[in-house]
């Protein structure tokens, strides 16, 4: 599975690697013995030199919809503890106590993600900004899960009993543990390194002309 | 637990340990706190020889970590599986508390427990980067018995004082017991360089090697700063530093922080959780 998602996962940094930036992965699994289930695949934390943090994620076998893309919840929650699966990783990461809602708004959880669309084939591929997540100081999310539910997080407008503290996002269809990628040793980021390098170079070559 | 004679019952099954040094048992939350130098499997498992059932809230007061090793949460080669617990004791120590599962065909070979800087799994432990802590070098199955004449004097004062005082005494006493929970053999002896020596007291700085049916048990206590180490990896490794299991290093429960007794995300209880599937169909009863 890996060996065929790499190429993806290389392709999707090479855009956005520079040298200050600091870098994390999680492998996401469904973590259960069950057959029926196997949605899987890998979010890239970026976190750039102004504190923004670029997520990029490519996760396959998700709920399919032939009628139309739909959504799921996407957290980050507070353990990274698989010890009982996803189930084990903990509530939304949320060290300031606050209320449940969208990355968007002004109150939410640090782990407030919101949701990832997902193709009526089951894929989701997509890319978006935070400004509240780090990967560095007292709030990182390093070590922590990250967590893809079942259901769309109603971003705490709902009227369900659980809006304001998950968004009634259902369960957890599969998750992993944020881990630190560093430039300079993980062999699979050279060659980004160097990929990025060539093509810093080029941009200035137009630049040049 | 429901009522005083629980209370009395669990404090009947843990009273006979020697390695507990603490112990707190609160009816009302229904939360047992123990202070103890033995892994936490065999705490539980001696509460649930009363017939109650026990869950794991949390442990360690400045920090907690956790890998999951092999199986499906992490890579394995070889199936070797391992849990590996980490408590942050005080500011400059962590005690690491590793269950480590090996099929029974596997080579006997000396083990090594390495900490890599790098959390990404993926692509069979090959992208972890470089070796940057080892936690503890060639332990065996084979090799237990004592290394050097340090720790074999260790060893026989250990067992000498078990043997002058069967029954627990203040002041002397081991903190490890071994007999009273059937394990087979145990030995000690030193860990590399990382590892604490200089602690007086002498008691976890040696690591502690146990063997059971699955495998080994390992506790050791190393210098070490939990938060530089969040979000690294774990690499198991045989004598030819070949990988043979790694995880990601991740944050777990503190003891006094896991006070909430139901998953936030669907409602379904502590104690229900260990009999329903982690997710899909059946998870949560409609």
């Amino acid at each position: 599975m890996w060996t065929t998602l790499l190429p993806v996962f290389l392709a999707a940094l090479v855009m956005q690697v520079l040298s200050e930036d600091i870098i994390a992965v999680a492998l996401l699994k469904p973590y259960t013995s069950s057959t029926v289930s196997t949605p899987s695949g890998n979010v890239t934390f970026i976190q750039h030199d102004d504190g923004t943090v670029t997520v990029k994620g490519f996760v396959t076998g998700l709920k399919k919809n032939t009628a139309a893309p739909h959504e799921h919840g996407f957290h980050i929650h507070e353990k990274g503890d698989l010890r009982e699966g996803c189930a084990s990783l903990g509530a939304h990461y949320n060290p300031q106590g606050k209320t449940h809602g969208g990355p968007e708004h002004e109150v939410r959880h640090i782990g407030d993600l919101g949701n990832i669309e997902v193709s009526p084939s089951g894929v989701a591929n997509f890319e978006f900004e935070d400004k509240i997540i780090s990967l560095t100081g007292p709030y990182s999310i390093l070590g922590r899960g990250l967590v893809i539910h079942s259901d769309k997080d109603d971003l705490g407008k709902g009227t369900f009993n659980d809006s304001l503290t998950t968004g009634h996002a259902g369960s957890r269809v599969c998750c992993g543990v944020i881990g630190l990628v560093s430039p300079i040793y993980s062999s699979s980021l050279q060659v980004v390194a160097q990929s990025s390098t060539i093509l810093l170079s080029l941009v200035a070559l137009k630049l040049l002309f | 637990m429901t009522c005083d004679s629980c209370v009395q019952k669990v404090k009947h099954a843990l009273s006979g340990l020697d390695g507990i040094s603490k112990m707190d048992i609160d009816l009302a939350s229904g939360t047992v706190m123990v202070d103890t130098e033995l892994p936490q499997s065999f705490i539980k498992d001696k509460i649930e020889t009363t017939g109650m059932r026990a869950v794991l809230k949390g442990y360690g007061q400045l920090g907690a970590a956790v890998a999951m090793l092999g199986g499906n949460t992490g890579f394995s080669a070889g199936n070797v599986k391992g849990v590996i617990r980490f408590i942050q004791e005080d500011a400059s120590h962590c005690i690491i508390d590793a269950e480590i599962e090996t099929s029974p065909s596997a080579s006997k070979g000396p083990l090594s427990i390495n900490i890599y800087e790098c959390g990404d799994i993926s692509n069979n432990c090959s992208n972890v980067g470089d070796k940057i802590l080892s936690i503890l070098q060639n332990f065996s199955k084979e090799s237990l018995s004592p290394r050097n004449t340090k720790d074999s004097e260790l060893l026989d004062n250990i067992q000498d004082s078990k043997k002058s005082s069967p029954v627990s005494h203040p002041n002397e006493a081991p903190k490890i017991s071994t007999h009273e929970l059937s394990i087979t053999k145990s030995s000690f002896f030193n860990s590399n360089i990382s590892s604490d020596k200089n602690n007086s007291d002498g008691s976890v700085s040696v690591p502690l090697i146990q063997e059971t049916p699955q495998g080994l048990i390992v506790k050791t206590k190393n210098k070490m700063d939990l938060s530089s180490i969040i979000g690294r990896s774990i690499v198991i490794e045989d004598d030819a530093s070949k990988k043979l299991a790694c995880a990601v290093i991740a944050r777990s429960a503190g003891v006094s922080e896991n006070k909430k007794s139901i998953c936030a995300c669907d409602g379904v209880t502590i104690w229900e959780e260990r009999d329903r599937p982690l997710a899909g169909p059946g998870r949560r009863i409609e």
